[in-house]
């Protein structure tokens, strides 16, 4: 209580406000590591996004001789960030469950679709390799004397048609496997015709499966589910924007209450001030001798004029 | 006719792609960044046959160094004389490839190193075991000075999985003709490799390391007689029946016998069996012997200092 009586109203003020400006100093540096966990995250679920892009975008390179170097550099870059972003949610967001849920999606869809594009993969290569072989038969074929006319017009519809089949949508393919029947009938004729619709039937289950299996690629939920964590990451990061927003007001009030409360006392010490200035020349310019002295009785001032 | 020059267009355009593209195939680099320390240690532990329970088989045993990288047998031999399932792949230029194992049920190089060591047939050991081991010896200092938790399971792998990085073997003719020497390949080597893209090989075995970046089925167009189900050991998915990583094609006129089984230990025999089973088609033996060719072209330049 003796402590406290001692301490006079300004310099509890500037204790006040040496807290108040560690605080700060302390909070500033808390909305830093924020922002630097926003953008850490946001680096890395960017890739994410665009790298999801760029293997839907490969999945419709039907019977085109990719680098499959590339694609498999593409999916060891989204595990790298993958990881990366994982690490760092789990630090700032240990608790939180809708994220360590949505990042479980990610890493479901994202096994999925990769399986599917090992899968296209190998049903693309396949599709270009057998494709070699049947356009060598379509020009044995149309060099073979022996074969007629008919025949031969029939392997070049048939080929025409499996590959309108692998480059569009228009063309289904039971209309394909009929024009191919109506080639079996022919097969005795020749064994390279025979071998033509051998290799077509297999080249045309494989043209439905590279078909289907690019669907199911386009169709991953994997997007979705980058976005569902982009979005919730974003949300955050506003939620925590507008507390910071709140808590920097709150700061500013307390400065600006501070200040007011040092004007005031300021304005009083300067009051008292000029009184005891108006005391000391009253003193020093009266008649009488004044003395002050101390509860002991010792002589502690003794006006001027006296002197 | 009209048909028939239709059709020319749009078989053009299907291949365009395969004709007027870069080669597809890339040279392999020189070097590869690795951790010299941690080289030199997995070095050590790669020739080591401390790993194997009985102290009898290391890496090196069916990865021999001066052989190709393999072990030139049908299928691994592991402790005690048992038999594996399956041929023993090059480690050679392994760290290129997109998975390991032939059923590419191992990521990387490290998850791969991991294997071998307490497979039952192959050094059928523990790594409990050989941790308790390796810390008798002055393996404990070296890993101590190289990681902070000296001798683990992860350690280990990592340390060889180091030193695997190394055993690259660039600058074979094939690498040095694509980079411009155009008198690095013979003319029966360049015919054979016109007719490894023109029958369609280069759709699977392409890229840096002429494969390795895929799975396929072995026996697309006709059934391989393939009695290892492949990666649907991992999977179980029926779709994934007889996939098998495709095997790269670097340095294969060293690496016989081929395929997942060494079925057979002729090249000229493992080209005849891929265009039948792969490409659907035969091909004459005149053009076979301009591919094993082309094929002995990709033999490169073994790595410095590879003895134990």
């Amino acid at each position: 209580m003796q402590a406290i009586k001692r301490l006079d109203i300004v310099s509890i003020l500037l204790t006040i406000f040496m807290v108040l400006l560690i605080s700060l100093f302390g909070y500033l540096y808390k909305v830093d590591k924020g922002i630097q966990n926003y953008t850490l995250n946001h680096d890395h679920i960017i890739p994410l996004e665009l790298i999801d892009k760029q293997l839907n975008d490969f999945s419709a390179t039907v019977n085109t001789l990719s680098d499959y170097d590339k694609v498999n550099q593409k999916l060891f870059t989204f595990q790298k960030n993958l990881k990366i972003l994982e690490e760092n949610l789990q630090r700032t967001y240990a608790d939180n469950v809708t994220i360590e849920k949505q990042l479980r999606n990610i890493k479901k869809n994202y096994e999925n679709k990769a399986q599917e594009l090992e899968y296209f993969k190998s049903l693309n290569a396949s599709l270009i390799s057998g494709s070699h072989f049947l356009f060598d038969l379509q020009r044995t074929i149309a060099d073979d004397k022996n074969i007629s006319t008919k025949v031969k017009s029939l392997i070049n519809e048939a080929l025409f048609y499996i590959l309108r089949y692998t480059n569009s949508s228009y063309i289904d393919k039971s209309y394909v496997r009929n024009k191919l029947h109506e080639l079996k009938k022919l097969t005795q004729h020749s064994k390279f015709v025979k071998n033509f619709y051998k290799q077509s039937l297999i080249m045309l289950d494989t043209v439905a499966e590279l078909k289907n299996s690019a669907k199911n690629i386009h169709n991953s939920r994997l997007a979705d589910a980058i976005t569902d964590l982009h979005k919730t990451l974003d949300t955050k990061y506003k939620q925590d924007l507008a507390i910071q927003k709140n808590i920097a007001l709150l700061f500013f009030l307390s400065v600006i209450i501070m200040l007011i409360a040092l004007i005031i006392t300021h304005i009083h010490a300067l009051k008292n001030e000029k009184e005891l200035l108006a005391f000391k020349y009253a003193v020093q310019h009266s008649d009488n001798t004044i003395v002050i002295t101390d509860p002991q009785k010792k002589i502690t001032s003794i006006s001027k004029m006296n002197c | 006719m009209k048909l028939q020059i239709i059709l020319f267009v749009i078989l053009f355009l299907s291949l365009q792609n395969t004709l007027l593209a870069k080669e597809p195939i890339e040279p392999i680099p020189e070097h590869v960044k690795v951790d010299a320390r941690k080289v030199a240690l997995g070095k050590k532990l790669f020739f080591d046959t401390l790993l194997s329970k009985d102290n009898t088989i290391s890496c090196a045993s069916c990865h021999m160094l001066q052989a190709g990288g393999d072990d030139n047998l049908r299928v691994s031999f592991g402790i005690k004389g048992q038999q594996g399932t399956r041929n023993a792949p090059t480690v050679y230029n392994s760290v290129f490839n997109f998975r390991q194992f032939w059923d590419g049920r191992a990521a990387d190089l490290k998850e791969q190193a991991m294997g071998p060591v307490e497979n039952p047939v192959e050094m059928g050991n523990s790594f409990a075991n050989l941790i308790a081991t390796l810390q008798k010896t002055p393996y404990k200092q070296e890993f101590t000075k190289l990681y902070k938790d000296g001798i683990t399971k992860e350690n280990i792998a990592d340390a060889i999985a180091e030193y695997e990085k190394t055993l690259i073997t660039p600058n074979a003719p094939f690498d040095r003709y694509l980079k411009g020497d155009v008198t690095a390949l013979t003319q029966t080597q360049k015919e054979g490799y016109e007719l490894f893209k023109a029958k369609g090989c280069i759709s699977c075995h392409h890229g840096v390391n002429i494969g390795g970046n895929m799975y396929n089925k072995f026996g697309i167009f006709l059934d391989s007689n393939s009695s290892d189900p492949g990666r649907y050991n991992v999977t179980h998915k029926e779709r994934d029946k007889y996939y098998f990583k495709v095997s790269s094609l670097r340095n294969i006129a060293q690496t016989a016998p081929y395929f997942h089984d060494g079925r057979t230990d002729s090249l000229r025999i493992a080209v005849l069996t891929m265009a039948k089973y792969q490409l659907g088609r035969k091909i004459t033996l005149a053009e076979v012997d301009k591919i094993v060719a082309f094929l002995q072209s990709l033999n490169g330049e073994l790595p410095k200092d590879i003895e134990p």
